[in-house]
């Protein structure tokens, strides 16, 4: 990851998470490692003081100076250039403070986030899930990498459980990696249990299941391709979108009320002009699986085979 | 009757759950109780005995602190109180809520519900107090300055006492006048939790009070004094005249609203301590009726020799001033659980067996204290 540094620009890693998530340990533990060394000197941002800390001989063998920044208001754009130009670091790492919005975060001119990672702490996961997600939001939305780490004797149900909850929050590129004091743990291979029958003739969708077929027919579109799927949503209309294309889809609370998204996938119907936007339908459609510009890439794409009218679903889809 | 409405906050796992499950089995089992969850925590509140018990559980929205706390809250608590007409409703604010905002949401509701809000609570693990306050910030600050109560909670697995006391300084820093909780919960009683709540306990500004009364009145038997005033009326004026208050040493001094306002003492601003605001007001009392106090809360527990040999040494000699009067609740150091309480008065003094307190308390009145020997003695 650090191949293509442009000489004009200051990379910077970022690693969030809530207090005693593990962040001291994950950086001292990145910073030895052979391909995060850079020949320059590094500047290390700590907005938070936990109970590891870090070692003053470490942080001299990767020629890396440490900030203690307590107060966000501290993290001033024109403060930290002047620090960095005082040190003359080439990279910043900056270990930021989970209670602190990152969507505050202003970093100075010439800085470049470069990765930002999440990490949180397998023991205490469920409890956060449950209370702070709307804390979490924010701190996952330009995560690349979410790190759950101590899921020692977790079942895997609840890994799995972790994992539909934390999925929406991220964006699709990102990645999530659970850890015991083995190593990873291969997600691919947990048994997941879906709420619906993927082999039935036509896969019915309940309302309150919206939200787990959306984000696994996303990561897994060949589990889906082929098969027909029935689902109630509302119709979403665009002039950007192909003739006779909509996307049927429903609003989704990814961390919070105050955080709603719309979610679906783009489908087609040589009828639609039949429908008016935003009208409710229940529907069947053929899952297909190809590019989709607006996807950036492949992804499900649903052939509508019918679809009538239906009442409103008010509720929002919930994780 | 008005519903009382208790707030209980804290951080997750600061220990809420089990602080509520203790006051509703052990102290309101014979009340019509509702609880109100905004957070789920890792222990579910077992809702097949509560159910029993006539205790009925609600949860509020998503435990979402984004969510507007007060429109939901009056509906939900409206709700509650038509449905059930409780005559108290626990509310378990979610644990990155500030307290003021729940106690202004429980304030402005009761403009238009019969509703009062009875107490404000906060749970801190002693383990994480320090880092949770240097590092949460606001929301971890405002619960704490917020509450009547603090209660320290997993202090029974703590073994440095320098940590708890520490805590307690920290705490003291943001909140002069709460009382805080010292001894693990597990050792009290719910009854004792609640009357500590409820401030019906006797709190280290009341043991101050109280000694120094008693001292007034021996003071009064033994001199014959022929001065004209009413005694009762001024010795309430000089104790709050002399004690001495310093929040770093977790001195206490009292501040009772009700005799203030008999005495219209328009001075007094209800929300000060009292402390060193009125010197001028009461120039050309009898000098001898004028004493020091001193009081410390989060006393160490303290062995039976130990108590003794100071109780003697108050006595003995001047070394701490002449102490006239002296009281106190102590955790044994000799067994777990066991407390001695104390009184001293000079030549007799005398230590009993006495229930836990919430956290081991000590009062001195006398002259010319020397309050830093005092400090070390405890």
């Amino acid at each position: 990851m650090i191949d293509y540094i442009d000489d004009n620009e200051i990379p910077v890693f970022i690693i969030n998470g809530f207090l005693e998530a593990g962040k001291t340990s994950f950086i001292q533990y990145t910073m030895g490692e052979e391909y995060f060394r850079i020949d320059g000197n590094t500047l290390l941002i700590v907005c938070e003081e936990g109970e590891v800390s870090y070692q003053k001989e470490e942080l001299a063998s990767a020629h890396t100076r440490l900030v203690q920044i307590d107060d966000e208001s501290e993290f001033d754009p024109d403060r930290m250039e002047e620090l960095r130009k005082s040190f003359d670091a080439e990279r910043v790492i900056i270990e930021y403070n989970g209670m602190w919005d990152p969507t505050r975060l202003r970093l100075p001119e010439g800085w470049v986030l470069y990765q930002q990672i999440t990490i949180f702490d397998g023991s205490t996961l469920t409890s956060y899930l449950n209370n702070m997600k709307a804390l979490m939001g924010p701190m996952l939305r330009n995560t690349e990498l979410c790190i759950v780490n101590r899921c020692d004797g977790k079942p895997e149900a609840e890994l799995l459980d972790w994992k539909r909850k934390l999925r929406p929050m991220l964006v699709s590129e990102s990645a999530i990696v659970m850890e015991n004091k083995y190593g990873e743990i291969p997600l691919e291979t947990l048994p997941e249990e879906l709420p619906y029958d993927v082999n039935a003739p036509v896969i019915e969708i309940k309302p309150k299941d919206f939200g787990i077929w959306f984000f696994d027919a996303k990561d897994n579109p060949d589990r889906y391709k082929g098969k027909i799927v029935s689902f109630t949503a509302c119709i979403m209309k665009s002039k950007r979108f192909a003739e006779d294309c909509f996307v049927p889809g429903r609003m989704a609370m990814t961390c919070c009320e105050a955080d709603m998204t719309f979610i679906g996938f783009m489908a087609h119907y040589a009828d639609l002009g039949a429908f008016t936007n935003h009208a409710w339908v229940k529907l069947r459609a053929k899952v297909d699986v190809r590019y989709q510009k607006e996807y950036g890439g492949e992804g499900p794409f649903l052939e509508i085979i019918d679809m009538s009218l239906t009442g409103e679903i008010k509720e929002p889809v919930g994780f | 009757m008005k519903t009382k409405i208790d707030v209980i906050s804290g951080f997750l796992g600061a220990g809420k759950t089990t602080f509520i499950q203790k006051l509703l089995k052990e102290a309101l089992k014979d009340e019509k109780v509702v609880l109100i969850e905004n957070e789920f925590g890792e222990i579910g509140i077992d809702g097949g005995f509560l159910k029993d018990a006539g205790i009925e559980i609600r949860e509020m929205s998503q435990g979402c602190i984004c969510c507007s706390l007060v429109g939901d809250f009056e509906k939900a608590l409206k709700e509650v109180i038509s449905t059930y007409e409780p005559e108290r409703v626990i509310i378990e604010p979610s644990g990155v809520g500030k307290l003021s905002d729940v106690m202004k949401a429980v304030t402005d509701a009761s403009e238009n519900l019969d509703v009062q809000l009875n107490s404000a609570v906060t749970i801190v693990d002693a383990n994480k107090c320090r880092m949770y306050m240097k590092n949460f910030g606001e929301f971890f600050n405002n619960q704490v300055q917020y509450a009547g109560t603090v209660v320290l909670s997993r202090t029974d697995i703590i073994s440095d006492e320098e940590k708890i006391n520490n805590d307690v300084e920290l705490i003291r820093g943001l909140n002069p006048t709460a009382e805080i909780i010292t001894t693990p919960v597990s050792e009290l009683s719910g009854e004792k939790l609640l009357s500590i709540m409820e401030k019906r306990d006797g709190l280290l500004s009341d043991l101050i009070e109280e000694a120094r009364k008693e001292a007034a009145e021996n003071e009064h038997h033994h001199h014959h004094h022929d001065h004209d005033h009413d005694h009762e009326d001024h010795d309430d004026h000089e104790g709050h005249e002399h004690c001495h208050h310093d929040h770093d040493e977790h001195e206490h001094c009292h501040h009772d609203h009700d005799e203030h306002e008999q005495h219209h003492h328009e001075h007094h601003d209800g929300e000060e301590c009292c402390c060193g605001h009125h010197h001028h007001h009461h120039d050309g009392h009898d000098a001898d009726e004028i004493f020091d106090s001193w009081g410390k809360e989060n006393v160490a527990p303290i062995s039976r020799e130990k108590l003794e040999s100071i109780l003697q040494g108050f006595s003995g000699s001047k070394e701490f001033g002449e102490i006239i009067r002296s009281k106190g609740m102590v955790e044994s150091a000799d067994e777990k659980g066991a407390w001695y309480y104390f009184d001293f008065v000079p030549g007799e003094y005398e230590i009993r067996a006495g229930e836990p307190e919430h956290t081991g308390k000590v009062c001195v009145i006398g002259r010319e204290l020397d309050t830093d020997k005092l400090k070390d003695l405890f």
